[in-house]
């Protein structure tokens, strides 16, 4: 087991595409915290709505701070779950999926091989925007005269969880992966949802009266719950589940795919 | 001590409606270098993943060693096998075998040597992306050394090499097999697998058409006689009487299979007929490969 770990870090290691990915990420996530805080804390200055100062908007300095730290969440994790889903569907796009099963037969131990090999890169990944989106995300609170909460022991556990959830992420991505082992669509379907369909999705579930519980249980509410705040549930779109609620919530919808990719992979034939 | 050999027994593999593989069985033995040869969708590749567990069979068996791929402890130390086009783009060819070298049970070392073995020590820091053809086959004729394995496995490995290739495959294959070793190659080309093997296992349609040494595929290459002669009417009696195999090419010419240009030549003298041409030629191997392989074998 420990020789097909070795050998899934080894192809994750031996291409650009982790570090593509991981530079991508920072900058998408520096790029969406600085957009939204200094939308939320200038909006005053910039005449955007007469209300919409901090205060205003309803946010006590606490919600709005932990908010912010959970921006590279909401806004990040496609790319840990890319990462993941092309460490499998890569080997179907490459035909390296034939030596990979010819040195290990085992498909079963190949996929948890997979599973195991990923959380190293999440983490990395989620050390990399978290720790971009507490830098870009502080600085801006701070120059806006906003309090930080830094010096709050708290906040960094609701930090530090924001490192597990995209590690997740990232789990829940090589799942998807040995679901759908279409690079193409599985790339399609992950932008797609996560960048538009859940969006819409949680706003709209947010008005449908019946609905509203149901959106904490969406993939990325999950994943934001796990920080204990989401830019989604601040615009009025539904409360969020605990944060290891979210943790569980987020692992099962991993797990799921996992275990439809592993029915998939071990019935199918490799031609 | 003799290495493995290959049993495929009565194998079949449908896909849908489609017979890829039909009641195949034959056997690669060890010292020999096996030519797998048949037109491009005889069935095999299918075969060959079959053999390897990247395929199940629908039924029969396809056996290393008396065991199927799946049961060996450590596969690639037993068998080395390659298919065409496995390599990641963006990978340098120390990388792809650094990936495998763990799962093979060898160290970074031993990537280095398959490198050497198949003469890819210059390459081996650059991106397989801009690889040609004939160093993808040498890359992947490395992966399936990496666990110095006693069986190789190998898919179309000539196909895309120049000349100087197919004879530095030739040579390494055959002192492969002459260590005790046991190769399988797959070929849709006979001429570029001709030199290099000994036993021959012919399939099309899925079927077994011929499992034999080279050798006595040679033999089946008959002798035939081309004559001509200016009498048309004489030279037809001639052959009703002397050979009623002959086959006539037009009133005044004639293929006589299965003789020497001495026998015709005899005859025709002993019977007074006039001859303008009488030249042997012999059946090239590739044309009784295609005579076996051709959709008329079939029926």
């Amino acid at each position: 087991m420990i020789a097909a770990i070795t050998a899934e870090v080894r192809k994750l290691s031996t291409t650009r595409l982790w570090w593509v990915l991981g530079a991508s990420l920072a900058v998408a996530v520096a790029f969406m915290v600085a957009v939204i805080v200094f939308s939320f804390t200038f909006a005053d200055e910039l005449g955007m709505s007469g209300s919409s100062d901090v205060e205003a908007s309803g946010f006590d300095p606490r919600t709005l701070a932990t908010m912010v730290y959970s921006l590279p969440v909401s806004f990040g994790y496609v790319f840990p779950a890319i990462l993941g889903a092309i460490a499998i569907t890569g080997e179907y796009r490459h035909r390296t999926i034939d030596t990979t099963l010819l040195m290990e037969p085992r498909r079963s131990r190949l996929i948890a091989a997979k599973l195991i090999a990923i959380v190293p890169f999440g983490l990395a990944y989620g050390l990399v925007a978290m720790v971009t989106g507490v830098l870009v995300g502080a600085g801006g609170l701070a120059l806006a005269g906003e309090e930080t909460f830094l010096d709050d022991p708290s906040m960094w556990g609701s930090i530090a969880m924001g490192v597990v959830a995209l590690t997740v992420w990232a789990v829940v991505g090589v799942g998807l992966g040995a679901a759908l082992p279409n690079q193409v669509i599985v790339i399609v379907i992950l932008v797609g949802w996560t960048q538009l369909v859940e969006p819409i999705l949680r706003l709209a579930f947010g008005f449908i009266e019946p609905l509203q519980g149901a959106s904490a249980y969406l993939p990325g509410a999950a994943g934001d719950a796990m920080v204990g705040a989401s830019f989604y549930s601040a615009m009025d779109s539904g409360d969020l589940l605990a944060p290891w609620a979210g943790f569980a919530v987020l692992l099962t919808y991993g797990l799921i795919a996992s275990a439809v990719g592993w029915v998939r992979m071990t019935r199918r034939d490799v031609s | 001590m003799d290495a493995p050999a290959i049993e495929i027994r009565s194998l079949t593999k449908t896909f849908g409606s489609v017979h890829a593989v039909n009641d195949l069985s034959f056997t690669a033995g060890p010292g020999r270098v096996t030519g797998f040869l048949g037109p491009n969708g005889a069935g095999k590749s299918t075969t060959l993943r079959a053999l390897v567990g990247l395929v199940t069979a629908t039924s029969g068996e396809a056996l290393i060693g008396g065991r199927p791929y799946g049961a060996l402890e450590h596969p690639a130390q037993v068998v080395g096998a390659h298919f065409e086009g496995a390599f990641h783009p963006g990978r340098s060819a120390r990388d792809h075998l650094r990936v495998y070298a763990s799962q093979a049970k060898v160290d970074t070392g031993r990537c280095d040597e398959v490198l050497a073995m198949v003469g890819l020590t210059e390459a081996a820091g650059r991106r397989v992306r801009g690889f040609s053809m004939g160093m993808r086959q040498r890359l992947g004729l490395a992966t399936a050394l990496l666990g110095d394995p006693q069986v190789l496995v190998l898919d179309e490995s000539a196909n895309g090499l120049d000349p100087a290739g197919v004879q530095w495959l030739r040579s390494f294959l055959k002192a492969f097999a002459a260590r005790g070793g046991t190769v399988l190659l797959s070929s849709h080309l006979l001429s570029e697998v001709e030199l290099t093997v000994d036993d021959v296992v012919i399939v099309a349609g899925g079927r077994l058409r011929r499992a034999c040494a080279i050798t006595d595929l040679r033999e089946e290459a008959s002798a035939q006689v081309r004559i001509a002669s200016p009498d048309g009417d004489k030279l037809t009696a001639f052959l009703r009487d002397r050979f009623p195999a002959a086959q006539a090419l037009s009133a005044t010419a004639a293929t006589v299979p299965g003789v020497t240009a001495a026998q015709v030549g005899a005859a025709a003298f002993a019977d007074g007929l006039e001859l303008h041409e009488l030249a042997e030629s012999a059946d090239s191997l590739e044309t009784v490969f295609l005579r076996l392989t051709s959709q008329e074998a079939a029926a």
